[in-house]
């Protein structure tokens, strides 16, 4: 609370400068990009019910809140469907539009999204983005997906066995994971949009993290087939599969992909986990200093826009943390685990453990504001958000 | 003594109907084990030698093949614990309970004290020729999801390479990681944890084939 006050404060110290000094658009611009780090007051009024809900937590997500002096003015109503209006701290105009078709809820995110595009410029949308996560209890546990705030949720399977690491295909309908309905993990393609699953991968052994280069041309994967968890690659298609690691008693785990599809970030388990990068056709891995961050490493996720990795940190408990992609100084974040960039490489979908079940929460990565996603009953974890 | 032999011998044979032929029993010679020839030397199935009809008694166990970084292939398509495990079978889980490895926390390494739990599982297959052998490597909950899953998984490998050099065949050990999941207990301070950083050694049976 007093973060949020102090940088409220900030902000409306810079917004006196900067309109003392220039005037109209020049003076915004620049405010804009100061305010990268800082919450946004802003005062919405007029909508109701589930139209003012999905407004308030849209932008919520991306560190847009209520609060004043007001920074910027949302109003307009919800009667049938969503007329929205942007004005600037002085009253200004900046737009005003109605929203049309498909439901109000849909209406509401279009809104939203229309708005973080003047005070949050240059970010991929995510309002109407999908996620993908595990959820159950000990034993048995499903595939899910929902929207990106945890409503409309369906559960994929019914295998009532254990699975693990849903992982989209990029810019399909389709999800790997790793399936334990055989009684050994095996990695499933599973197509959401004709329902079919075939398996991807059954080498001998256990085959299990998979996912997917953002190109959508390989799939990574962990296989013990040569008796040790080690870190693979293959095409798309299952065909020319590589052992990209090799050492006996280091377990490999959770891979994740470069945004240019030619490296892997991935966690390596010699003396303390630390993650490391190695090239898509092998070679001599390199650790990726994460200076500060203490405790086993693991998790990681690379931002798309290529700049950060985000990973979980596990010292007992668990914390999410930010490094640069080429190594540095990791910034503590929040306490959770199991990160997910969106693709605004923003925000951060990660799950947490509350009471005796986990719960999802989207992180604004730069403001480090938080916010709970709708719950599906159960416990829900290892989110993966569609890219 | 020739009668039992002989009936032995036939016993032998009959149960092997999904099996390629295996060398007989020369009477009066005692082997370790009945090993299998790989079906393909060059298909990457298992390599394990089969000893020369000479040796007179076998007096070490067949040598599974090492990787060069000490790792043992997991068992393939043909090997004796897929073949098992792919016909029908049932599990004895109570039959090695007493023999659940426990762990130090983030560690794989089999503990001296622990060690002679696993011979008494090893001795079992000195004279069992037909049941294989599932090892499960279980976490407690300090760990994420991916990380548990890859320590299940290097726990039970070692498992399993401890057993290989007591004697039991690579083909006949198989393994699987359930991570941090199935948890023998819920609770949240270090004498639940303890209990859940384990690994179980599952008997695998093939049912008896009906008439």
């Amino acid at each position: 609370m007093k973060k949020q006050l102090i940088a409220i404060c900030i902000g409306l110290a810079v917004c006196s400068l900067t309109t003392s000094v220039m005037a109209g658009n020049a003076g915004e611009d620049i405010l804009v990009r100061k305010q990268v780090n800082m919450l946004i007051p802003v005062s919405i009024s007029g909508f109701s019910g589930e139209a003012a809900a999905v407004i308030k937590f849209d932008l919520s997500v991306l560190g847009i809140v209520e609060g004043s002096p007001a920074q910027y003015y949302i109003t307009g109503n919800n009667n049938g469907r969503v007329e929205g209006h942007l004005a600037n701290g002085s009253q200004q105009n900046m737009f005003a539009k109605v929203y049309q078709g498909s439901s109000i809820r849909k209406q509401a995110h279009a809104f939203a999204e229309d708005i973080v595009k003047e005070i949050r410029q240059g970010l991929k949308p995510i309002f109407n983005t999908q996620i993908a996560f595990r959820t159950g209890g000990q034993s048995i546990m499903e595939i899910g997906v929902s929207d990106f705030d945890g409503f409309n949720p369906t559960i994929l399977t019914h295998d009532k066995s254990l699975v693990n690491g849903p992982t989209w295909v990029p810019g399909t309908r389709s999800l790997l994971y790793a399936s334990w309905k055989s009684g050994i993990p095996q990695i499933l393609e599973h197509n959401l949009l004709t329902g079919d699953r075939r398996v991807f991968a059954k080498y001998p052994g256990n085959n299990y993290s998979p996912a997917v280069s953002p190109d959508g041309r390989r799939v990574a994967m962990i296989l013990n087939m040569h008796g040790n968890p080690d870190l693979y690659v293959s095409d798309i298609n299952g065909k020319n599969l590589k052992q990209l690691t090799t050492s006996r008693g280091d377990a490999k785990s959770s891979p994740c992909w470069a945004p240019n599809s030619q490296e892997i970030c991935y966690v390596s388990r010699s003396g303390r986990a630390s993650l490391y990068k190695i090239s898509v056709n092998g070679g001599t891995p390199r650790r990726l200093t994460t200076a500060t961050a203490g405790g086993n490493m693991t998790e990681p996720d690379w931002s798309p826009d290529g700049k950060n990795i985000v990973f979980t940190s596990m010292t007992g408990s668990f914390n999410i943390y930010v490094v640069p992609a080429e190594g540095g100084t990791a910034n503590l974040l929040v306490g959770g685990e199991d990160p997910c960039w969106a693709p605004n490489s923003r925000t951060v979908v990660f799950s947490r453990r509350e009471n005796n079940k986990r719960v999802l929460s989207l992180l604004d990565v730069p403001t480090k504001h938080v916010k709970d996603v709708l719950q599906i009953s159960g416990s829900c974890s290892q989110p993966s958000w569609a890219r | 003594m020739v009668f039992t032999m002989a009936a032995a011998l036939v016993i032998t044979v009959a149960g092997c109907k999904h099996k390629p032929v295996n060398p007989t029993d020369i009477p009066g010679h005692t082997r370790k084990s009945i090993v299998e020839a790989p079906a393909n030397p060059n298909d990457g199935a298992d390599r394990l030698k089969i000893p020369d009809a000479g040796e007179g008694i076998a007096t070490s166990a067949p040598v599974d093949i090492k990787n060069a970084n000490g790792t043992y292939d997991q068992p393939s398509d043909n090997s004796l614990f897929k073949q098992v495990m792919d016909g029908p079978h049932h599990e004895d889980r109570n039959i090695f309970a007493q023999d659940t490895i426990y762990f130090d926390t983030d560690s794989s390494v089999i503990k001296a004290s622990e060690q002679s739990k696993l011979e008494h599982v090893a001795s079992y297959f000195k004279s069992n020729k037909t049941d294989a052998l599932k090892i499960e490597g279980y976490c407690d909950e300090r760990g994420t999801e991916g990380y548990n899953l890859a320590l299940g998984d290097r726990r039970a490998q070692s498992i399993r390479e401890y057993l290989i050099g007591l004697g039991v065949e690579a083909g006949r050990v198989g393994t699987v990681s359930f991570g941090e999941s199935n948890p023998v207990d819920l609770g949240h301070n270090e004498a639940a944890w303890q209990k859940n950083r384990r690994g179980l050694s599952i008997l695998e049976i093939p049912d008896a084939p009906t008439k």
